[in-house]
Protein backbone atom coordinates (compact mmCIF):
# COMPACT_ATOMS: atom_id res chain seq x y z
CA UNK A 1 0.00 0.00 0.00
CA UNK A 2 1.65 3.34 -0.64
CA UNK A 3 1.95 5.34 2.54
CA UNK A 4 -0.52 8.05 1.22
CA UNK A 5 -2.96 5.26 1.45
CA UNK A 6 -2.53 4.12 4.72
CA UNK A 7 -2.44 7.42 6.09
CA UNK A 8 -6.21 8.04 4.93
CA UNK A 9 -7.65 5.92 7.82
CA UNK A 10 -6.61 9.14 9.84
CA UNK A 11 -8.09 11.14 7.62
CA UNK A 12 -12.39 12.08 7.91
CA UNK A 13 -14.88 12.11 5.03
CA UNK A 14 -15.81 15.85 5.09
CA UNK A 15 -14.24 19.12 4.28
CA UNK A 16 -12.16 20.03 8.15
CA UNK A 17 -11.38 23.55 5.96
CA UNK A 18 -12.76 26.60 7.06
CA UNK A 19 -11.91 30.11 5.30
CA UNK A 20 -13.39 31.78 7.67
CA UNK A 21 -11.20 30.99 10.01
CA UNK A 22 -7.95 31.36 8.27
CA UNK A 23 -5.46 34.07 9.66
CA UNK A 24 -2.58 35.32 7.97
CA UNK A 25 0.87 34.49 9.35
CA UNK A 26 2.08 37.17 11.95
CA UNK A 27 5.87 36.75 12.76
CA UNK A 28 6.31 37.39 16.24
CA UNK A 29 8.82 40.31 17.58
CA UNK A 30 12.07 39.34 18.44
CA UNK A 31 13.66 41.33 21.40
CA UNK A 32 17.35 41.25 21.49
CA UNK A 33 17.40 40.57 25.20
CA UNK A 34 15.71 37.62 24.50
CA UNK A 35 18.21 36.31 22.21
CA UNK A 36 20.81 33.75 23.43
CA UNK A 37 24.54 35.13 23.74
CA UNK A 38 26.47 34.44 20.72
CA UNK A 39 29.09 32.39 21.87
CA UNK A 40 31.14 32.86 18.92
CA UNK A 41 31.02 36.36 18.75
CA UNK A 42 32.10 36.50 21.96
CA UNK A 43 35.12 34.18 21.31
CA UNK A 44 36.03 36.30 17.94
CA UNK A 45 36.19 39.55 20.47
CA UNK A 46 37.69 38.23 23.04
CA UNK A 47 40.50 36.59 20.81
CA UNK A 48 40.56 39.70 18.21
CA UNK A 49 41.35 41.92 21.40
CA UNK A 50 44.02 39.53 22.36
CA UNK A 51 45.63 39.66 18.75
CA UNK A 52 45.45 43.62 18.91
CA UNK A 53 47.15 43.76 22.53
CA UNK A 54 50.22 40.95 22.29
CA UNK A 55 50.60 41.55 17.97
CA UNK A 56 50.21 37.66 17.46
CA UNK A 57 48.89 37.08 14.16
CA UNK A 58 47.40 33.54 14.97
CA UNK A 59 44.53 35.10 17.75
CA UNK A 60 43.50 37.52 15.28
CA UNK A 61 43.19 34.76 12.28
CA UNK A 62 41.37 32.76 15.15
CA UNK A 63 39.22 35.92 15.92
CA UNK A 64 38.32 35.56 12.04
CA UNK A 65 37.22 31.71 12.64
CA UNK A 66 35.45 32.82 15.63
CA UNK A 67 33.39 35.65 13.47
CA UNK A 68 32.85 33.49 10.27
CA UNK A 69 31.49 30.89 12.61
CA UNK A 70 29.05 33.46 14.50
CA UNK A 71 27.86 34.73 10.94
CA UNK A 72 27.13 31.18 9.59
CA UNK A 73 24.73 30.68 12.91
CA UNK A 74 22.99 33.82 12.70
CA UNK A 75 19.23 33.23 12.54
CA UNK A 76 17.85 36.92 13.41
CA UNK A 77 19.86 39.16 11.08
CA UNK A 78 18.90 42.82 12.59
CA UNK A 79 19.37 41.88 16.47
CA UNK A 80 22.54 39.39 16.49
CA UNK A 81 24.65 41.51 14.18
CA UNK A 82 25.07 44.28 17.29
CA UNK A 83 26.72 41.09 18.97
CA UNK A 84 29.08 39.93 15.82
CA UNK A 85 30.30 43.20 14.52
CA UNK A 86 32.38 44.10 17.84
CA UNK A 87 33.96 40.85 16.95
CA UNK A 88 34.94 41.36 13.22
CA UNK A 89 36.32 44.98 13.99
CA UNK A 90 38.58 43.30 16.59
CA UNK A 91 39.60 41.11 13.77
CA UNK A 92 39.77 43.56 11.32
CA UNK A 93 41.91 45.93 13.14
CA UNK A 94 44.20 42.99 14.48
CA UNK A 95 44.56 42.76 10.56
CA UNK A 96 45.55 46.04 10.18
CA UNK A 97 47.74 46.46 13.38
CA UNK A 98 50.01 43.25 12.18
CA UNK A 99 50.21 43.35 8.43
CA UNK A 100 49.67 47.33 8.12
CA UNK A 101 51.72 48.91 10.87
CA UNK A 102 55.37 48.33 11.68
CA UNK A 103 55.31 47.27 16.02
CA UNK A 104 57.26 50.23 17.79
CA UNK A 105 60.61 48.79 17.84
CA UNK A 106 60.61 49.47 13.62
CA UNK A 107 58.93 52.73 13.54
CA UNK A 108 60.78 54.87 11.16
CA UNK B 1 4.91 41.10 4.57
CA UNK B 2 8.08 38.83 5.62
CA UNK B 3 8.64 37.70 2.11
CA UNK B 4 10.51 40.68 0.87
CA UNK B 5 11.98 40.86 4.73
CA UNK B 6 13.16 37.26 3.79
CA UNK B 7 14.44 38.40 0.49
CA UNK B 8 16.21 40.77 2.25
CA UNK B 9 17.60 38.71 4.39
CA UNK B 10 19.11 36.54 1.63
CA UNK B 11 20.46 39.26 0.05
CA UNK B 12 22.46 40.21 2.85
CA UNK B 13 23.19 37.29 3.13
CA UNK B 14 25.56 36.75 0.19
CA UNK B 15 26.75 40.71 0.90
CA UNK B 16 28.12 39.02 4.49
CA UNK B 17 29.44 35.77 2.82
CA UNK B 18 31.25 37.79 0.17
CA UNK B 19 32.07 40.32 2.98
CA UNK B 20 33.96 37.30 4.39
CA UNK B 21 35.69 37.00 0.70
CA UNK B 22 37.45 40.24 0.94
CA UNK B 23 38.47 39.76 4.37
CA UNK B 24 40.35 36.52 3.17
CA UNK B 25 42.01 39.01 0.26
CA UNK B 26 42.44 41.80 2.56
CA UNK B 27 44.58 39.50 4.31
CA UNK B 28 45.91 38.45 0.87
CA UNK B 29 46.77 41.59 0.43
CA UNK B 30 48.51 42.22 3.48
CA UNK B 31 51.20 39.16 2.90
CA UNK B 32 51.86 40.89 -0.08
CA UNK B 33 52.33 44.36 0.94
CA UNK B 34 54.17 43.54 3.54
CA UNK B 35 56.68 41.59 1.31
CA UNK B 36 56.40 44.59 -1.12
CA UNK B 37 57.13 46.67 2.30
CA UNK B 38 60.51 44.03 3.07
CA UNK B 39 61.59 44.85 0.02
CA UNK B 40 61.06 48.42 -0.33
CA UNK B 41 62.19 49.42 2.65
CA UNK B 42 65.98 49.78 1.80
CA UNK B 43 64.78 51.95 -1.90
CA UNK B 44 62.75 54.11 0.59
CA UNK B 45 65.12 54.53 2.87
CA UNK B 46 67.46 55.46 -0.28
CA UNK B 47 65.07 58.82 -0.41
CA UNK B 48 64.66 59.41 2.93
CA UNK B 49 66.26 62.63 3.90
CA UNK B 50 68.40 63.16 0.84
CA UNK B 51 66.13 62.96 -2.57
CA UNK B 52 63.78 65.33 -1.35
CA UNK B 53 65.91 67.91 -0.12
CA UNK B 54 68.53 67.90 -3.40
CA UNK B 55 65.57 67.86 -5.54
CA UNK B 56 64.00 70.88 -3.73
CA UNK B 57 67.94 72.60 -3.91
CA UNK B 58 68.35 71.34 -7.84
CA UNK B 59 71.17 70.24 -6.71
CA UNK B 60 72.28 66.36 -8.46
CA UNK B 61 72.41 63.49 -6.30
CA UNK B 62 75.05 61.52 -7.72
CA UNK B 63 77.04 61.87 -4.70
CA UNK B 64 74.12 59.90 -2.44
CA UNK B 65 73.31 57.24 -5.02
CA UNK B 66 76.47 55.85 -5.57
CA UNK B 67 78.95 57.06 -3.00
CA UNK B 68 81.97 54.74 -3.33
CA UNK B 69 82.19 52.15 -0.56
CA UNK B 70 85.20 53.64 1.87
CA UNK B 71 82.96 56.91 1.94
CA UNK B 72 80.12 54.59 3.35
CA UNK B 73 82.82 53.30 6.12
CA UNK B 74 83.09 56.83 7.03
CA UNK B 75 79.99 58.02 7.60
CA UNK B 76 79.12 54.25 9.29
CA UNK B 77 82.15 54.57 11.66
CA UNK B 78 82.21 57.90 12.23
CA UNK B 79 78.49 58.25 12.83
CA UNK B 80 78.65 59.17 16.35
CA UNK B 81 81.82 61.43 15.72
CA UNK B 82 79.97 63.27 12.96
CA UNK B 83 77.57 64.46 15.67
CA UNK B 84 80.56 65.63 18.14
CA UNK B 85 82.21 67.26 15.34
CA UNK B 86 79.14 69.35 14.89
CA UNK B 87 79.16 70.16 18.35
CA UNK B 88 83.20 70.86 18.75
CA UNK B 89 83.53 72.13 15.15
CA UNK B 90 85.38 71.08 12.04
CA UNK B 91 88.78 70.96 14.20
CA UNK B 92 88.12 67.36 15.20
CA UNK B 93 90.87 65.62 14.82
CA UNK B 94 89.32 62.45 13.73
CA UNK B 95 90.47 60.86 10.37
CA UNK B 96 87.36 59.34 9.37
CA UNK B 97 85.48 62.31 9.81
CA UNK B 98 87.66 63.97 7.85
CA UNK B 99 87.48 61.83 5.23
CA UNK B 100 83.95 61.18 5.27
CA UNK B 101 83.13 64.94 5.67
CA UNK B 102 85.31 65.89 2.80
CA UNK B 103 83.65 63.76 0.37
CA UNK B 104 80.25 64.94 1.45
CA UNK B 105 81.40 68.31 1.20
CA UNK B 106 82.40 67.53 -2.39
CA UNK B 107 79.32 66.51 -3.20
CA UNK B 108 76.73 68.73 -1.37
CA UNK B 109 78.40 71.67 -0.25
CA UNK B 110 80.13 72.14 3.42
CA UNK B 111 77.36 74.52 4.75
CA UNK B 112 74.98 72.63 3.81
CA UNK B 113 76.32 69.53 5.38
CA UNK B 114 76.31 71.22 9.22
CA UNK B 115 73.28 73.38 8.94
CA UNK B 116 70.90 70.06 7.38
CA UNK B 117 71.98 67.08 8.66
CA UNK B 118 70.17 65.71 10.94
CA UNK B 119 69.07 61.94 12.74
CA UNK B 120 66.71 61.11 9.58
CA UNK B 121 69.29 61.93 7.22
CA UNK B 122 71.62 59.79 8.83
CA UNK B 123 69.46 56.74 9.24
CA UNK B 124 68.92 57.03 5.67
CA UNK B 125 72.38 56.99 4.98
CA UNK B 126 72.68 53.65 7.45
CA UNK B 127 69.57 51.98 5.61
CA UNK B 128 71.28 52.33 2.56
CA UNK B 129 74.53 50.97 3.72
CA UNK B 130 72.44 47.81 5.14
CA UNK B 131 71.59 47.54 1.81
CA UNK B 132 74.87 47.16 0.10
CA UNK B 133 76.96 44.29 1.15
CA UNK B 134 79.71 46.38 3.09
CA UNK B 135 80.14 45.14 6.22
CA UNK B 136 83.96 45.82 6.49
CA UNK B 137 84.00 45.92 10.63
CA UNK B 138 85.64 49.57 11.93
CA UNK B 139 87.26 49.44 15.00
CA UNK B 140 87.64 53.12 15.19
CA UNK B 141 83.47 53.21 15.41
CA UNK B 142 82.39 55.92 18.67
CA UNK B 143 78.69 55.41 17.88
CA UNK B 144 77.50 52.09 18.21
CA UNK B 145 74.59 52.74 20.45
CA UNK B 146 72.95 54.58 17.33
CA UNK B 147 74.19 51.87 15.12
CA UNK B 148 72.12 49.25 16.93
CA UNK B 149 68.70 51.59 16.16
CA UNK B 150 69.23 50.55 12.35
CA UNK B 151 69.25 46.59 13.41
CA UNK B 152 65.45 45.91 13.27
CA UNK B 153 64.92 47.94 9.59
CA UNK B 154 67.49 45.09 8.79
CA UNK B 155 66.02 41.53 10.47
CA UNK B 156 62.46 42.72 8.87
CA UNK B 157 62.90 42.41 5.45
CA UNK B 158 64.50 38.74 6.29
CA UNK B 159 62.78 35.67 4.85
CA UNK B 160 59.33 34.72 6.64
CA UNK B 161 57.05 32.16 6.69
CA UNK B 162 53.24 32.68 6.19
CA UNK B 163 51.83 29.72 8.10
CA UNK B 164 48.71 31.60 10.03
CA UNK B 165 48.42 33.55 6.78
CA UNK B 166 47.85 30.57 4.59
CA UNK B 167 45.82 28.24 7.20
CA UNK B 168 43.61 31.04 7.92
CA UNK B 169 42.82 31.58 4.71
CA UNK B 170 42.19 28.03 3.60
CA UNK B 171 39.65 27.83 6.33
CA UNK B 172 38.13 30.67 6.06
CA UNK B 173 37.50 29.34 2.25
CA UNK B 174 36.55 26.50 3.05
CA UNK B 175 34.24 27.83 5.58
CA UNK B 176 32.70 29.76 2.61
CA UNK B 177 32.35 26.58 0.48
CA UNK B 178 30.37 24.68 3.63
CA UNK B 179 28.27 27.49 4.07
CA UNK B 180 27.20 27.62 0.77
CA UNK B 181 27.19 23.64 0.50
CA UNK B 182 25.64 23.33 3.74
CA UNK B 183 22.92 25.86 3.71
CA UNK B 184 21.59 24.22 -0.02
CA UNK B 185 21.18 20.98 1.56
CA UNK B 186 19.58 22.45 4.47
CA UNK B 187 17.25 24.12 1.94
CA UNK B 188 16.29 20.97 0.35
CA UNK B 189 14.89 19.45 3.33
CA UNK B 190 12.55 22.64 3.61
CA UNK B 191 12.04 22.12 -0.22
CA UNK B 192 11.32 18.13 -0.06
CA UNK B 193 9.22 18.74 3.12
CA UNK B 194 6.96 21.26 1.88
CA UNK B 195 6.68 18.72 -1.43
CA UNK B 196 5.51 15.97 0.43
CA UNK B 197 3.11 17.29 3.05
CA UNK B 198 1.92 21.01 1.56
CA UNK B 199 1.53 20.12 -2.06
CA UNK B 200 -1.94 20.47 -3.64
CA UNK B 201 -3.47 17.21 -2.74
CA UNK B 202 -1.09 16.21 0.07
CA UNK B 203 -2.01 16.65 4.05
CA UNK B 204 -1.89 20.08 4.62
CA UNK B 205 -3.24 21.03 1.68
CA UNK B 206 -6.37 19.04 2.40
CA UNK B 207 -6.78 20.49 6.11
CA UNK B 208 -5.73 23.89 5.68
CA UNK B 209 -7.04 26.94 3.83
CA UNK B 210 -4.53 29.15 4.20
CA UNK B 211 -0.98 27.90 3.54
CA UNK B 212 2.70 29.37 4.13
CA UNK B 213 3.54 32.92 4.88
CA UNK B 214 2.15 35.10 2.81
CA UNK B 215 -2.13 35.43 1.43
CA UNK B 216 -3.46 33.75 -1.46
CA UNK B 217 -4.71 37.02 -2.93
CA UNK B 218 -1.18 38.62 -2.71
CA UNK B 219 -0.15 35.56 -5.16
CA UNK B 220 2.53 34.60 -2.94
CA UNK B 221 3.24 30.95 -2.42
CA UNK B 222 6.36 30.87 -0.36
CA UNK B 223 5.58 27.96 1.49
CA UNK B 224 8.83 27.58 3.94
CA UNK B 225 10.07 31.02 5.63
CA UNK B 226 13.77 30.53 6.79
CA UNK B 227 15.20 31.51 9.55
CA UNK B 228 19.10 31.49 9.18
CA UNK B 229 20.61 28.71 7.84
CA UNK B 230 19.09 25.99 9.55
CA UNK B 231 15.55 27.07 10.86
CA UNK B 232 12.63 26.42 8.59
CA UNK B 233 9.31 27.63 9.57
CA UNK B 234 5.89 26.13 7.88
CA UNK B 235 2.81 27.98 8.67
CA UNK B 236 -0.60 27.00 7.94
CA UNK B 237 -4.25 28.13 9.13
CA UNK B 238 -7.83 28.14 8.29
CA UNK B 239 -9.44 24.83 10.14
CA UNK B 240 -11.93 23.62 12.41
CA UNK B 241 -11.11 23.87 16.02
CA UNK B 242 -7.68 25.64 15.82
CA UNK B 243 -6.60 29.01 15.03
CA UNK B 244 -3.35 28.19 13.10
CA UNK B 245 -0.43 25.16 13.29
CA UNK B 246 2.91 26.78 13.19
CA UNK B 247 5.77 23.92 12.25
CA UNK B 248 9.74 24.98 13.31
CA UNK B 249 12.10 22.75 11.32
CA UNK B 250 15.17 22.81 13.09
CA UNK B 251 17.99 21.20 11.26
CA UNK B 252 21.76 20.45 12.12
CA UNK B 253 23.93 23.48 11.07
CA UNK B 254 25.19 21.97 7.92
CA UNK B 255 26.59 25.35 7.22
CA UNK B 256 29.12 25.69 10.08
CA UNK B 257 31.56 23.45 9.87
CA UNK B 258 32.76 23.54 13.62
CA UNK B 259 29.13 22.83 14.52
CA UNK B 260 29.63 19.88 11.26
CA UNK B 261 32.44 18.90 12.91
CA UNK B 262 31.28 18.41 16.24
CA UNK B 263 28.34 16.40 14.86
CA UNK B 264 30.46 14.22 13.03
CA UNK B 265 31.66 13.07 16.66
CA UNK B 266 28.12 13.63 18.24
CA UNK B 267 25.22 12.94 15.77
CA UNK B 268 22.51 15.10 16.50
CA UNK B 269 18.83 14.76 14.67
CA UNK B 270 17.06 16.87 12.66
CA UNK B 271 13.77 18.14 14.14
CA UNK B 272 10.49 19.40 13.02
CA UNK B 273 8.24 20.76 16.06
CA UNK B 274 4.01 21.25 14.85
CA UNK B 275 2.30 23.57 16.95
CA UNK B 276 -1.18 23.40 16.76
CA UNK B 277 -3.21 26.91 18.30
CA UNK B 278 -6.38 25.51 19.61
CA UNK B 279 -9.55 27.68 19.66
CA UNK B 280 -10.31 28.63 23.43
CA UNK B 281 -13.79 26.58 23.13
CA UNK B 282 -12.33 24.07 21.36
CA UNK B 283 -10.23 22.25 23.99
CA UNK B 284 -11.17 20.58 27.14
CA UNK B 285 -9.11 21.59 29.99
CA UNK B 286 -6.67 18.90 30.27
CA UNK B 287 -3.43 18.07 30.09
CA UNK B 288 -1.74 14.77 28.45
CA UNK B 289 1.55 14.01 26.97
CA UNK B 290 3.23 11.08 25.20
CA UNK B 291 6.95 10.43 24.57
CA UNK B 292 9.99 8.23 24.50
CA UNK B 293 11.26 7.39 27.79
CA UNK B 294 13.95 9.50 28.31
CA UNK B 295 12.09 12.71 26.55
CA UNK B 296 9.37 11.81 29.20
CA UNK B 297 11.55 12.77 32.06
CA UNK B 298 13.29 15.33 30.91
CA UNK B 299 9.72 17.21 30.07
CA UNK B 300 8.18 16.17 33.48
CA UNK B 301 11.17 18.31 35.05
CA UNK B 302 11.41 21.22 32.66
CA UNK B 303 7.60 21.89 31.44
CA UNK B 304 5.79 23.64 34.28
CA UNK B 305 2.18 22.42 33.58
CA UNK B 306 3.39 18.68 33.39
CA UNK B 307 5.12 18.97 36.68
CA UNK B 308 2.38 21.02 38.47
CA UNK B 309 -0.98 18.87 37.18
CA UNK B 310 0.18 15.84 35.07
CA UNK B 311 2.14 12.50 36.43
CA UNK B 312 4.32 9.77 34.62
CA UNK B 313 1.46 6.80 34.34
CA UNK B 314 2.77 3.44 34.41
CA UNK B 315 -0.79 2.34 34.31
CA UNK B 316 -3.19 1.22 32.80
CA UNK B 317 -1.91 1.24 29.84
CA UNK B 318 -3.28 0.18 26.03
CA UNK B 319 -1.70 -3.02 25.80
CA UNK B 320 -0.93 -2.01 22.11
CA UNK B 321 1.36 0.60 23.00
CA UNK B 322 4.98 0.91 21.90
CA UNK B 323 7.33 -0.18 24.95
CA UNK B 324 9.29 2.84 24.42
CA UNK B 325 6.77 5.21 24.86
CA UNK B 326 5.76 6.82 28.01
CA UNK B 327 2.59 8.35 28.76
CA UNK B 328 2.14 11.62 31.32
CA UNK B 329 -1.41 12.29 32.22
CA UNK B 330 -3.42 14.61 34.11
CA UNK B 331 -6.14 12.19 34.77
CA UNK B 332 -5.76 8.55 33.72
CA UNK B 333 -9.61 8.62 32.25
CA UNK B 334 -8.65 10.37 29.04
CA UNK B 335 -5.74 7.95 28.06
CA UNK B 336 -8.42 5.25 26.54
CA UNK B 337 -9.56 8.09 24.10
CA UNK B 338 -6.32 9.73 24.26
CA UNK B 339 -4.88 6.56 22.33
CA UNK B 340 -7.26 4.94 20.55
CA UNK B 341 -7.24 2.15 17.88
CA UNK B 342 -6.70 3.61 14.76
CA UNK B 343 -3.14 5.34 16.40
CA UNK B 344 -2.21 2.48 17.78
CA UNK B 345 -2.36 0.87 14.35
CA UNK B 346 -0.98 3.30 12.36
CA UNK B 347 2.04 4.81 14.36
CA UNK B 348 1.89 4.14 17.97
CA UNK B 349 1.53 0.64 18.18
CA UNK B 350 4.15 -2.10 19.07
CA UNK B 351 4.00 -3.02 15.50
CA UNK B 352 3.66 -0.08 13.76
CA UNK B 353 6.35 1.87 15.58
CA UNK B 354 9.68 0.29 14.09
CA UNK B 355 8.43 1.45 10.84
CA UNK B 356 6.16 4.39 10.75
CA UNK B 357 6.14 5.58 14.15
CA UNK B 358 10.53 5.39 14.40
CA UNK B 359 11.30 9.25 14.05
CA UNK B 360 8.23 10.05 16.56
CA UNK B 361 10.03 11.78 19.82
CA UNK B 362 6.87 13.48 21.24
CA UNK B 363 3.50 15.00 21.95
CA UNK B 364 2.00 17.48 24.26
CA UNK B 365 -1.74 18.22 24.62
CA UNK B 366 -2.28 21.30 27.53
CA UNK B 367 -4.40 24.63 28.34
CA UNK B 368 -2.25 25.74 30.28
CA UNK B 369 0.47 26.40 27.09
CA UNK B 370 2.71 29.73 27.97
CA UNK B 371 1.21 32.85 26.57
CA UNK B 372 -0.13 33.99 24.20
CA UNK B 373 -2.11 30.50 23.36
CA UNK B 374 -2.93 29.02 26.12
CA UNK B 375 -4.32 25.94 24.74
CA UNK B 376 -2.07 24.23 22.31
CA UNK B 377 -0.92 20.76 20.72
CA UNK B 378 2.93 20.12 20.32
CA UNK B 379 4.14 17.24 18.29
CA UNK B 380 7.94 16.77 17.66
CA UNK B 381 9.32 14.57 15.06
CA UNK B 382 12.94 13.76 14.31
CA UNK B 383 12.85 14.48 10.50
CA UNK B 384 14.14 11.34 8.18
CA UNK B 385 16.40 12.18 5.23
CA UNK B 386 15.52 14.55 2.72
CA UNK B 387 14.72 11.77 -0.21
CA UNK B 388 12.57 10.13 2.54
CA UNK B 389 10.25 12.28 3.84
CA UNK B 390 7.47 9.84 2.80
CA UNK B 391 8.27 7.74 6.12
CA UNK B 392 7.03 10.88 8.08
CA UNK B 393 3.44 10.58 6.54
CA UNK B 394 1.47 8.70 8.75
CA UNK B 395 3.15 10.88 12.14
CA UNK B 396 2.24 13.82 10.15
CA UNK B 397 -1.60 12.46 9.47
CA UNK B 398 -1.79 12.32 13.06
CA UNK B 399 -1.72 15.85 13.32
CA UNK B 400 -5.16 16.76 11.73
CA UNK B 401 -6.77 13.35 13.55
CA UNK B 402 -5.93 14.62 16.92
CA UNK B 403 -6.49 18.27 15.77
CA UNK B 404 -10.13 16.70 15.47
CA UNK B 405 -9.96 14.08 18.38
CA UNK B 406 -9.16 16.92 21.25
CA UNK B 407 -11.75 19.20 19.19
CA UNK B 408 -14.40 16.81 19.91
CA UNK B 409 -12.86 15.52 23.05
CA UNK B 410 -15.69 16.27 25.78
CA UNK B 411 -14.93 15.80 29.68
CA UNK B 412 -17.68 14.48 31.77
CA UNK B 413 -18.61 17.03 34.20
CA UNK B 414 -16.91 15.34 37.02
CA UNK B 415 -14.06 15.60 35.46
CA UNK B 416 -14.55 19.07 34.44
CA UNK B 417 -15.27 20.34 37.66
CA UNK B 418 -12.04 18.02 39.36
CA UNK B 419 -9.74 19.82 36.53
CA UNK B 420 -11.19 23.24 37.11
CA UNK B 421 -10.65 22.53 40.70
CA UNK B 422 -7.23 21.68 40.59
CA UNK B 423 -6.66 24.66 38.41
CA UNK B 424 -7.86 27.16 40.40
CA UNK B 425 -6.14 25.30 43.41
CA UNK B 426 -2.83 25.81 41.57
CA UNK B 427 -4.04 29.69 40.69
CA UNK B 428 -4.48 30.15 44.63
CA UNK B 429 -1.30 29.01 45.27
CA UNK B 430 0.18 30.96 42.85
CA UNK B 431 -1.07 33.92 44.15
CA UNK B 432 -0.12 33.31 47.71
CA UNK B 433 3.41 32.58 46.58
CA UNK B 434 3.58 35.73 44.50
CA UNK B 435 1.87 37.89 47.83
CA UNK B 436 4.62 36.21 49.79
CA UNK B 437 7.77 36.83 48.30
CA UNK B 438 6.14 40.39 47.85
CA UNK B 439 6.04 40.77 51.22
CA UNK B 440 9.56 39.11 51.70
CA UNK B 441 10.91 41.81 49.69
CA UNK B 442 9.02 44.52 51.53
CA UNK B 443 10.36 43.37 54.72
CA UNK B 444 13.62 43.32 53.12
CA UNK B 445 13.80 47.18 52.24
CA UNK B 446 12.09 47.91 55.64
CA UNK B 447 15.22 46.25 57.55
CA UNK B 448 17.69 47.69 54.75
CA UNK B 449 15.51 51.37 55.62
CA UNK B 450 16.00 50.92 59.64
CA UNK B 451 19.45 49.83 59.47
CA UNK B 452 20.80 52.56 57.58
CA UNK B 453 18.97 54.97 59.60
CA UNK B 454 20.84 53.57 62.79
CA UNK B 455 23.62 53.70 61.42
CA UNK B 456 23.51 57.36 60.98
CA UNK B 457 22.10 57.29 64.94
CA UNK B 458 25.09 55.96 65.85
CA UNK B 459 27.47 59.11 64.63
CA UNK B 460 25.08 61.68 66.81
CA UNK B 461 25.42 62.85 70.32
CA UNK B 462 23.02 61.53 72.97
CA UNK B 463 20.97 64.83 72.88
CA UNK B 464 20.20 64.35 68.90
CA UNK B 465 20.09 60.72 69.35
CA UNK B 466 17.16 61.51 72.12
CA UNK B 467 15.58 63.97 69.39
CA UNK B 468 15.51 61.56 66.70
CA UNK B 469 14.28 59.09 68.20
CA UNK B 470 11.44 61.31 69.54
CA UNK B 471 11.03 62.50 66.03
CA UNK B 472 10.56 59.12 65.02
CA UNK B 473 7.96 58.15 67.74
CA UNK B 474 5.77 60.81 66.60
CA UNK B 475 5.75 59.94 63.23
CA UNK B 476 4.55 56.48 64.40
CA UNK B 477 2.12 57.97 66.16
CA UNK B 478 0.83 59.86 63.91
CA UNK B 479 0.44 57.06 61.13
CA UNK B 480 -1.62 54.77 63.81
CA UNK B 481 -3.85 58.01 63.99
CA UNK B 482 -6.70 58.30 62.38
CA UNK B 483 -6.82 60.67 59.48
CA UNK B 484 -8.95 63.43 60.06
CA UNK B 485 -9.18 67.12 58.64
CA UNK B 486 -9.27 69.78 61.18
CA UNK B 487 -10.78 72.57 59.87
CA UNK B 488 -10.93 76.28 61.71
CA UNK B 489 -13.52 78.68 61.52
Amino acid sequence: MAPSSRSASFSSAADPRDPSAAVPYKAPKIKEEDLPPSWFGLLAILTGVFGILIRMKIFTWISFFFSAAALANIRYMEQEMKQIIPGISFGVMGILMNYFMRPPGQAG
Amino acid sequence: MLRPFMKALRLQRFHWTWWLAVLALLALCGQVFELSLGMKTVRAAELEGFGDEWEEDDEPAPAVVAPKPHIQQGYQASRGSIQGSEEEGDDDGDEDLQVGSDMTIKAAGAKRRQDEWDEDEFEGVEAMENAQPVTKPSGQSKGTPKKQKTAPVTSSSGPKTYYYEAVGVVLLLGYLANYYLGGKRNEKFARDFAAEFADPGKIFHKNFTLLGVGTASEGDRALMTKEGQATFKFYASGRRFCHSLLATMQLRARQDLVMSAISAVQPAADRIRFEVYMNEEDMEPFIFALARKRTAKVMVKNEKDLREFAAIVDAPRPKRLAEELTIIAESKDLIGDLLPEVVLDQALGDKAFATHGRYFVSMHFTDNAPPPWKKALSFVFNLPPADKMEDLTRLVAMIPFYIDLVGRLRLTPQQRAKAEERRSKTVEEDHKEKMRKQAELLAKKKAEKKAAEDEALAGLSREQQRREEEKRRKKEIAKMMPKAKISRR
